[in-house]
Parts: structure tokens; sequence; C-alpha cells
């Protein structure tokens, strides 16, 4: 038995160290998580706050959605117009852009690009106030730094990712044109008119519900990572990476769980 | 009347504080001496429950801070300020914003005229009245700390905390913070706590003068008592410093 144990537990300890200071990170989480949707609902309300950030994440974030949609849709169009060609359905290089993007592309894309942009930003905003302890200046002068600092950032990134994964839909569907229209030689008429026919308005719903929660779910971890970071201008580098790492895994794990759900949801 | 009572703190293996037992009394300025990494900062962190201790009470004017919950704490905060080691000032704000920014936030003032006011005459009695559109990145250390001192007195706190005031700046400098921590005591009669390592600075300005040392209070008293102090750490930390009778002699 001594033998075996001194064999398993080299191996088990590490394991089991890991398991646990995950499980302390994520319950961690949750209740950061708990407390800020508590704080949403209790006086003061900060609309002023929630409006400049919604501009930070969602108007300032435009260009890059745009610019990222344009060329998403457009390499989307060169690559299915191409496999398309040897069936002899191009016609279809349309409704196939415009269903991924609203399906799948727009939201993930869209999260993607304000993670990078924004939501990295922040975490080392956050990062920097807590090492040079601004937070901690906020706690005494009796103001919740969840409420003044989290709160807002929360929910703006929420309502502002759906407008944004919206953008990314018309910008990718003109960029799908533009390239299946003027570079593959495909008549526009039955190119939208099979557009037209197999895009629903659910297909668009059920993307813009799924960028709302990676909003949610991007703004909780990166604030949550800035908020508790530590150890100086290091300890601010690796939480904003920390952010932006898992902000973008937690958006790909999501959509698959968000995608299965969509799909009963808008079939049934 | 702040009474700190058998205080432990861990982090980790590390035991910072081990039994704290210390009473400050109201309207007095109290010194907690120690050199760098005995937990001063901890110790002061807990007073205004920055940091909550493993075991162990904080009493302020009677009132269990550990018992507060959420709102009722932070609405027993408003009776503290705190200047922090770097002043901690917002640094996407100018010096103006962040004086007025917790008027502004508890709304004790809305009337703009009156927050200027208010704002102006804070910076004056720090006298940097002039520095009052700059950004807290085009002050100097020792402007800094003035500019967290004003914040820290405009919502006029019946306890003012002080995380190590004077360290880092001039010695000119730093005679003018204690110039200003003595006249805010004489102004408003607040409650002082100053935690600090800087001898000569404390025997200015303190009522009373206690010594942090391996997570304990070892000594406590009045200046002069404690300069007087048997305690082998007190002596050694006193003659490190120079400092015979209240005089530093090199």
């Amino acid at each position: 038995m001594e033998r075996l144990l001194r064999i398993v537990v080299p191996v088990t300890g590490p394991v089991s160290e890991w398991a646990s200071g995950y499980a302390a990170g994520l319950g961690s989480w949750c209740a950061f998580v708990g407390e800020a949707i508590a704080w949403t609902f209790r006086r003061p309300f900060r609309l002023q706050i929630i409006l400049q950030q919604m501009e930070f994440v969602g108007v300032k974030s435009t260009g890059i959605v745009a610019l990222t949609a344009f060329f998403t849709g457009a390499v989307f169009a060169l690559q299915a117009g191409n496999i398309y060609a040897l069936f002899n359905v191009e016609i279809m290089v349309g409704a196939t852009v415009a269903l991924s993007l609203a399906r799948e592309m727009a939201p993930v894309f869209a999260a993607l690009m304000v993670t990078a942009r924004a939501c990295s930003a922040m975490a080392a905003e956050l990062g920097t106030m807590r090492v040079t302890e601004q937070i901690d200046a906020l706690t005494t002068m009796a103001i919740d730094p969840i409420q003044y600092l989290v709160v807002p950032r929360l929910w703006a990134t929420t309502l502002m990712l759906p407008l944004l994964t919206m953008v990314f839909n018309v910008v990718g569907c003109i960029g799908g044109y533009v390239v299946g229209i003027y570079l593959l030689g495909i008549h526009d008429g039955p190119y939208l008119e099979r557009l037209y026919y197999y895009l629903d308005g659910d297909d668009i719903i059920g993307g813009l519900v799924k960028s709302a929660f990676f909003g949610f779910a991007i703004a909780a971890v990166s604030c949550y990572q800035g908020f508790w970071s530590q150890g100086g201008a290091a300890g601010v580098g690796r939480a904003t990476t920390r952010a932006v790492v898992i902000s973008a895994v937690t958006v790909l794990i999501l959509d698959y769980f968000l995608t299965t759900w969509i799909l009963e949801f808008f079939t049934s | 009347m702040i009474e700190l009572i058998d205080l432990h703190k861990s982090f980790g293996t590390q035991r910072v504080l081990r039994g704290v037992n210390l009473t400050i009394p109201d309207g007095k300025i109290t010194v907690i001496l120690g050199p760098s990494g005995t937990g001063k900062t901890v110790l002061l962190r807990h007073i205004i429950r920055l940091v909550l201790p493993d075991r162990g009470t904080i009493r302020v004017d009677g009132v269990e801070m550990g018992k507060l919950k959420s709102q009722e704490l932070n609405e027993f905060r408003k009776r503290f300020g705190m200047l922090f080691q770097q002043a901690a000032l917002f640094d996407s704000l100018t010096v103006e914003e962040n004086v007025a920014f917790p008027l502004v936030e508890h709304f004790k003032e809305r009337d703009p005229v009156r927050v200027a006011a208010t704002v102006r005459k804070k910076l004056e009695l720090v006298g940097l009245a002039e520095a009052i559109h700059k950004m807290p990145s085009e002050l100097s250390g020792g402007m800094r700390k003035r500019v967290g001192l004003a914040r820290a007195i405009v919502l006029e706190p019946k306890i003012i905390l002080y995380d190590e005031p004077t360290t880092g700046l001039d010695p000119i400098t730093a005679a003018a913070i204690d110039n200003l921590i003595l006249s805010m005591q004489k102004t408003f009669s607040v409650t002082s706590v100053i935690i600090s390592h800087d001898v000569v600075s404390a025997f200015r300005v303190a009522d009373q003068v206690a010594m942090l040392h391996d997570g304990c209070i070892v000594e406590c008293g009045a200046p002069k008592d404690f300069q007087r102090s048997d305690h082998p750490v007190v002596r050694e930390f006193l003659k490190a410093a120079h400092v015979v009778n209240g005089e530093v002699h090199r």
C-alpha cells in the first residue's frame, strides 16, 4: 500500500492542487458576478458611466468590427464560390455567407474582436487601479468599487455586443456580395433571392441572443481578472493576458452550448 | 475611540499580526512605528475594514466593524478619510475632479459652484490651489500626497488614516506634510492614525506612539515615555534612527 501511495501521490498531488485551485477560482468568479448583479439593482444607478462605457465598447469598436466583418464575408464568399462552382450552385454563396454569419461567425468574431480591443483594456485599467490602490481608495470613500467600476462595464458590453454583431452581419454580407457579384461573376438577382429565401429572422435573433451572453461572459471574465490582479506592472500584464485568453476560450466553449440550446429552442 | 483587540492576520503561511491590542484615543494623533514589512499597512487597513482579521475585534466609537453589513459599512466609512502611501489619486481625473469626487458621489453638494468653492478651500488648506487644473501625472510625490490629503478631508471625516505620509519625501516636504497633519488636528479635532517608520516625523506630531514588532504592539505611550522605554526593540529602533531625547544625533 505504501509503495502504491509513493507512486500515486506525486501524480495526484499536483492534479488535486490544480483542481482545487481551479474550483476556488471559479467559485470566487461566481461570487464576483453575483455581487455585480446584486449591485445592478441598488442605488445610485450610474447611467452616465454606463453610457460612457457603451461608447467605449460599442461605438469605438465599430470600425475594427466592420473591417473584420467585410473581409470575413469576402473570404468566405471566395471559398464557398470556388467549391460551389464544382456543383454549379454558386447562387447559394449569398445564403451560405449570410446564414454562417448570422448563426455563428458574427457573434463569435464580434466577441473576439471586442475581447481584444475593449476587454483587454478593461482588465488593464482595473488592474492598474488595483495595484495603485485606486480601488482601495474608492472603498475608503464608501463607494463600492464593484458597483462603480464593474457593473457599468458588464452591462455596457452585454448591450453593445448584439449591436456590433448586427453590424458584423450587415458588413459581412456586403463583403460576400462584393466578392460574389464582382469577382466571381454571380448574377445578383438569384444571389439575393436565395439569400432572402434561406435566411430567417430566427437565425439573426439566435445569433444576437448568443452575442448578449458572450458580452456578459467576456466582460465578467475581464473585469474579474483586472479587479483582483496583484503584483505590480507584471501582475497587470499577466491579468490582461489571462483576461484575453480565458475570454476567448469561454466564447468558443459557450458557443457550443448556446448553439445546442438555440437550435433546440428555435427549431421546436 | 478606536479599539483593536487581539487582532490576528495571516497571508498563507505568513503570520503578519499575532494578537495586536491597541487603543487609539479620540481627537489625538497616534503614530504606529515599526520597521518595513512588519504589517503596519495591514494593521491600518484593518481599521477601515479593507482587510478582515482572521481573529479579533475592531471597535470604532463602540461599533464593531466586523458586524456591519455591506451598506451599513459604506455608511460608516464616511467617518473616515485615508491618505494612501502613493496617494492613490484617480489618474484619469484632474486634481479638482479628484478632490471633488467624494462630494459629488455622495451628493453632499449638488451645486457645481459650491463644489468648486469647497474643493478650492481644501486645496488652499494644503497649499495647492494653483494645481487645481493639473493631472496627477504632472505632480511631484509631495504634491500628490497633499492632493490626497485634500481629498481625504473633503467630507470632513472624524478619523484620518495616514499610510506612511512622509516616506520618500525630502526633509522640507516631509516637514510641510507634518505641519499639515498638525493643522488638520487643530482645525478639525480629528482622530489621526499614522503608520510610519520616520521616527523624527513621529515625534514631531504624535500624542501617542506605538511600536509594532513581530505582529504585536510591544510599546505604547506618550512620546516622552516611549523614548524612555526599556524594550530592546524600541531602544534599537531609536538608536538606529539616531534619536536621543527626541533629538536627532548623528
